[in-house]
């Protein structure tokens, strides 16, 4: 087919001459950019500054009454000692599920689970009960819906989370903390940083979602419910 | 390009630094009692809030650790920030007895501490300050010197000093130490030397402590501070497909973000369709 004479094609914004204008596309996505980085930032800054905005409750944590040699007894004679974590139970927001080991993958960085409907616990990390922040990670959701975390950014201070043992055994926890971070300045040290006593640390996604992936990770943080 | 742009707007967010201090991720502060004078009676240890010293609430009506001899420590308690009194009582003793030695703490949230009974005949109890966290990879290590038939002592890890004379009671600062298995050797009264063997996690802190022992040859333990990772994972995890991120609401004007890129996806490709149309009809 021969090129129309001008009268004969449809006029179009990004027509000049008769002919596409590199110039008036690049002008348009441009301006598309702008807007689309405007938007970005308006939605990092709220998300970043949304932990301020809610102060968590103070949890009164009473001093444990063990008796006997119970206190005495150090951490790494603790019966869980031998054991690995195998389920997570959260009657608050109805998770109930089993779990897989998670590693890290070739840049360091803690592997999410493979499963969706499955949280995983970093083998790195304490068995749950042990001394130190045992980590379990689970999805927010899918590609089209809710994943097995979807409801853990709802968890509030004092909500309990028991951790199934392959012992046969289980620990309680409670929620002492529930704080969102950007990605991009994830407080490493504060998350998996060593702790005196048994701890828990859930992570999972959530705050804005651009290019593919939530901007922030949510932790939850808890201590051995009493 | 629209990449690029993005990202510029999302570093020049994230720049603001994050605290790194557990008192940003605890609500609580910790404390453990340490029975380390080799004179005093089997005892119990108690630790209530000052404030509820008088009423004798919930909290401080039981002990802590019970019949604690010589060289014991309890586990750590998480309790509310605040003043605290610690009171060691004969073992078996009413908690409402005169104790044998009491003293007072202000707990911080995020920090712990050791309240431990020192010395001989005047029985003191004296607060130390725990370290939880060591340098990324490193193991933090200090020494408690708590015998009474070494004045001194002086410990090596390998061939780093960890203390070096230190006189009892006391203790060391913490040093940070390749994590692994190491030789402790331990000097006390009378050049008598011995080694210890041990084993220092990663990312995790101990006490060394050095007790009366047989002879003239002393009991050391090693105790666990804090216990952190094998290995500590970089950054944060990637748990999210972002099914949910428009009706649930994940950060609100975030949902924004997604057609507006849908936007400029169309522009392209419109675009793109132009150019293809119009080479093709040449």
């Amino acid at each position: 087919m021969r090129w129309q004479p001008k009268h004969a094609r449809p006029h179009q914004w990004f027509m000049k001459d008769g002919r596409p204008s590199l110039g008036r596309v690049a002008v348009a996505a441009l301006g598309v950019a702008a807007i689309v980085g405007v938007t970005a930032a308006i939605a990092r800054g709220t998300t970043s500054s949304a932990p301020a905005a809610k102060p968590p409750a103070p949890v009164v944590v009473p001093i444990a009454s063990p008796t006997g040699d119970d206190a005495i007894a150090s951490a790494s004679s603790s019966p869980t000692a031998d054991a690995r974590p195998v389920s997570i139970d959260i009657p608050v927001i109805n998770v109930h599920t089993t779990l897989q080991t998670l590693g890290l993958d070739g840049s360091g960085a803690l592997q999410p689970p493979t499963n969706l409907t499955e949280a995983g616990w970093y083998t790195g990390s304490p068995v749950p009960g042990q001394d130190g922040p045992a980590v379990i990670a689970g999805h927010v959701d899918s590609f089209n819906g809710p994943a097995v975390f979807f409801d853990v950014k709802e968890l509030n201070p004092g909500d309990r989370i028991t951790v199934g043992l392959s012992s046969g055994q289980s620990v309680t926890f409670q929620v002492m903390l529930v704080k969102h971070y950007p990605k991009t300045a994830f407080p490493t040290a504060d998350v998996y940083g060593a702790r005196p006593d048994p701890e828990l640390r859930l992570i999972t996604c959530g705050g804005a979602f651009a290019n593919g992936h939530y901007l922030d990770n949510i932790v939850v943080y808890a201590t051995l419910a009493k | 390009m629209v990449a690029s742009a993005a990202m510029l707007a999302c570093v020049t967010i994230a720049a603001h630094p994050v605290a790194a201090n557990a008192d940003d991720t605890s609500t609580v502060g910790w404390v453990r009692l340490a029975q380390l004078s080799p004179t005093m009676t089997p005892v119990d240890g108690y630790l209530s809030p000052s404030a509820n010293a008088g009423t004798q609430g919930t909290q401080g009506t039981q002990p802590v650790m019970t019949h604690a001899t010589y060289g014991t420590m309890s586990q750590y308690q998480p309790v509310a920030p605040g003043a605290y009194t610690v009171a060691m009582r004969r073992a078996g003793s009413a908690a409402t007895s005169n104790p044998l030695a009491t003293t007072q703490l202000t707990v911080a949230v995020g920090q712990a501490y050791t309240v431990a009974a020192f010395g001989t005949g005047t029985v003191k109890l004296q607060v130390l300050n725990d370290e939880l966290a060591a340098p990324t990879g490193m193991a933090g290590i200090r020494v408690i010197e708590a015998s009474r038939q070494s004045p001194t002592a002086s410990v090596l890890l390998g061939t780093q000093s960890l203390a070096a004379n230190l006189r009892s009671p006391g203790a060391s600062p913490y040093q940070s130490v390749a994590p692994g298995m190491s030789a402790l050797v331990v000097t006390t009264k009378g050049a008598t030397t011995q080694t210890v063997s041990t084993d220092l996690a990663a990312n995790s802190t101990y006490s060394v402590v050095i007790l009366d022992g047989t002879e003239d040859v002393a009991r050391v333990l090693v105790v666990n501070d804090a216990s952190g990772m094998s290995a500590m994972p970089k950054g944060g995890v990637s748990t999210g497909f972002g099914g949910t991120a428009k009706k649930a609401g994940a950060g609100g004007s975030g949902a924004q973000t997604v057609p507006a890129l849908w936007i400029v996806l169309a522009a392209a490709g419109v675009a793109a369709v132009a150019f293809a149309a119009r080479r093709r009809t040449r």
